[in-house]
């Protein structure tokens, strides 16, 4: 009992960042655990359109219907698997990339470095949501390319961040010692500087999950990313943006949700940041 | 001889720093370099290493260790010497130690380094070996365990495990003992020396206490600012120093000759020289308490008596 209390408290940010954490669990066993346990369909079209909500768990749309009469909080809890399933690909791919590239860069040094760091200049210097759209404009619309333009777009923090963490780790005694005993400098990129870079990933994963949902749920209130009926929260912004005076909640809610998601993920970062970051540690 | 150097010469951007180094080590034997900061001891050790940093480069007549030419030798040949024939231990123990992985993870990789095709498990027990090898008690525990949970000493022992895993016929220790407190230090060294005369190792003591190479070293050569100013038979070097900055070395130990404790320490006056600038005559002068007119002339090596291996660098 001891030991997975400490388990879990290990695992918990701290501070704000648990009240983040809480939020993001719960959004988790909302959208991955609902569509299991209730009866939900986010596609089906009722008869009667536009209904309020009834605020009252027991009676049928919780959060009313949409202006196809479709139930707004299965279109909400399926937007949350979908942010949330979205914001996950496209970390792990932009981490993966993101932190190879960066240990090339920091560990091999010279023209490896300057050719990465040259084009991650470039990624970086021109605004993310613009670039975004171009990229899907290039590709054709839709989900996927949405997917793939964010995840591009979201490999450069990776990249400075362990490029700068792997230049440090470069200069210190172990390195040289593990080069003196033999280790190539792939050994050493693997074994001595890769481990070093994990409290800062972590700390970059957690806000890099936020841009995530915020950049894809922007393509989607564009048209750019998830089409229609998808429910998808960018996109039921966007479905909703004629209602917003004569019913401003279908563009609050999903509005709500993205407000949620985006924050709790910045507090869980900032707090990983606070506890992970060895140049803000507490003596 | 395990390792034979000429005419060492190593250039910082271009400008010479360590000049005309000739030595050798021969195989069991241990040889002491001592010397002030900055003279270039530890920038020899990384030449030997192949570990120089950018911009500094070595060039010799004849730089050879375990029957390689180390002026000829491939990166492949440098990996395989470095991890195999060649270990180097660091003077500060806790930063030779990657701080987030445990000990079993960094000294089984050390073993399986040198035995390739080994097991995990036959890895571990290896470590275990060496571990009760180099004398830390509760091995098994010991192994669990991340750098900042053990001591310095331990540190410097785990080092220590990790260089002779791959039973090195040389170990270059560079100020092992430097960060250490003083019982400490009698112990590593102790340690060094019983692994020595079970493996027949060669060994490199760098360090600027000359009363640590007076310990553990067979033959002790003294650098001052980039060149060798005086070497041979430890006991007879400290015993009778003929170099002016060795008999300040000598005469700088506290409690030597008899001194009252406590009384006023001997020291050299003056401080070393950049090792990178460019000294008419002797590199010593400024600092000497001896010179005359032949001071001008760059000195040589020479033998201070006739059927002996000692030298000095001065005319005296």
């Amino acid at each position: 009992m001891q030991t997975s209390i400490t388990a879990v408290h290990r695992l918990m940010p701290g501070g704000w960042g648990n009240i983040g954490f809480f939020a993001l669990v719960t959004m988790v066993l909302l959208g991955f655990l609902a569509p299991l346990l209730l009866d939900l369909s986010p596609y089906r079209i009722g008869a009667e359109l536009l209904v309020p909500p009834s605020w009252n768990p027991l009676s049928a749309p919780i959060l009313g219907t949409d202006d196809l009469g479709r139930d707004m909080f299965a279109r909400l809890v399926y937007g949350a698997r979908c942010s949330l399933g979205i914001g996950f690909v496209v970390v792990a791919v932009s981490l993966v990339v993101g932190v190879g590239l960066g240990l090339l860069a920091g560990v091999y040094g010279g023209w490896l470095d300057a050719v990465i760091m040259r084009l991650v200049d470039l990624l970086m210097c021109l605004p993310s949501i613009l670039l975004a759209i171009v990229i899907v404009a290039v590709l054709g619309s839709g989900l996927v390319n949405a997917v793939v333009a964010v995840t591009i777009i979201g490999i450069p923090r990776f990249v400075r961040v362990v490029r700068s963490v792997a230049i440090q780790e470069m200069q210190k005694t172990y390195v040289m010692a593990a080069f003196a005993s033999g280790s190539s400098r792939f050994r050493v990129l693997w074994s001595e500087v890769l481990p070093n870079c994990v409290p800062p990933v972590i700390v970059q994963a957690a806000l890099g999950f936020s841009d995530a949902i915020l950049e894809i749920a922007a393509l989607g209130f564009l048209g750019l990313g998830a089409k229609p009926p998808v429910a998808e929260w960018g996109a039921m912004l966007a479905d909703a943006r004629p209602f917003i005076e004569s019913h401003p909640l279908l563009v609050v809610m999903p509005g709500v949700c993205i407000l949620i998601t985006v924050l709790s993920f910045n507090l869980v970062g900032d707090a990983l940041r606070d506890r992970l970051d060895p140049k803000l540690a507490r003596l | 001889m395990i390792l034979s150097v000429k005419n060492l010469c190593i250039a910082i951007d271009g400008k010479p720093a360590v000049r005309d180094l000739t030595f050798s080590v021969a195989a069991g034997e241990v040889l002491g370099v001592v010397g002030e900061s900055g003279c270039g001891k530890s920038m020899v050790n990384m030449a030997l290493m192949g570990l120089l940093p950018d911009g500094v480069s070595a060039s010799a007549e004849r730089m050879e260790a375990c029957g390689i030419d180390l002026l000829r030798a491939r990166s492949r040949d440098w990996r395989a010497l470095r991890g195999g024939n060649m270990a180097m231990i660091f003077q500060n123990p806790m930063s030779a130690l990657n701080p987030c992985l445990t000990i079993e993870r960094q000294l089984t990789e050390s073993v399986l380094h040198t035995h390739g095709g080994m097991s995990r498990a036959s890895a571990r027990a290896e470590a275990l070996r060496l571990l009760d090898r180099v004398g830390i008690a509760h091995a098994s525990a010991r192994l669990k365990s991340y750098p900042h949970e053990l001591s310095g000493g331990m540190a410097q022992r785990i080092m220590i495990a990790m260089a002779v895993a791959s039973a090195p016929q040389l170990l270059i220790a560079d100020e092992p003992t430097t960060a250490l407190d003083v019982t400490v230090q009698a112990q590593i060294l102790q340690l060094l020396e019983e692994i020595r005369q079970d493996t027949g190792m060669a060994m490199m003591m760098v360090s600027h206490d000359i009363g640590v190479i007076e310990q553990c070293a067979h033959r002790v050569q003294v650098m001052y600012s980039g060149q060798i100013v005086e070497s041979g038979n430890v006991g007879e070097v400290i015993a009778s120093p003929r170099h002016p900055y060795t008999r300040g070395l000598v005469a700088a130990q506290p409690g030597r000759n008899g001194q009252r404790p406590k009384s006023r320490l001997t020291t050299i006056d003056g401080s070393v020289i950049p090792i990178t600038e460019e000294v008419e005559g002797c590199r010593f002068r400024s600092r000497c308490s001896r010179t005359d007119h032949h001071c001008v002339q760059p000195p040589t090596m020479q033998r201070t008596e006739a059927n002996s291996h000692r030298e000095s660098r001065c005319h005296w």
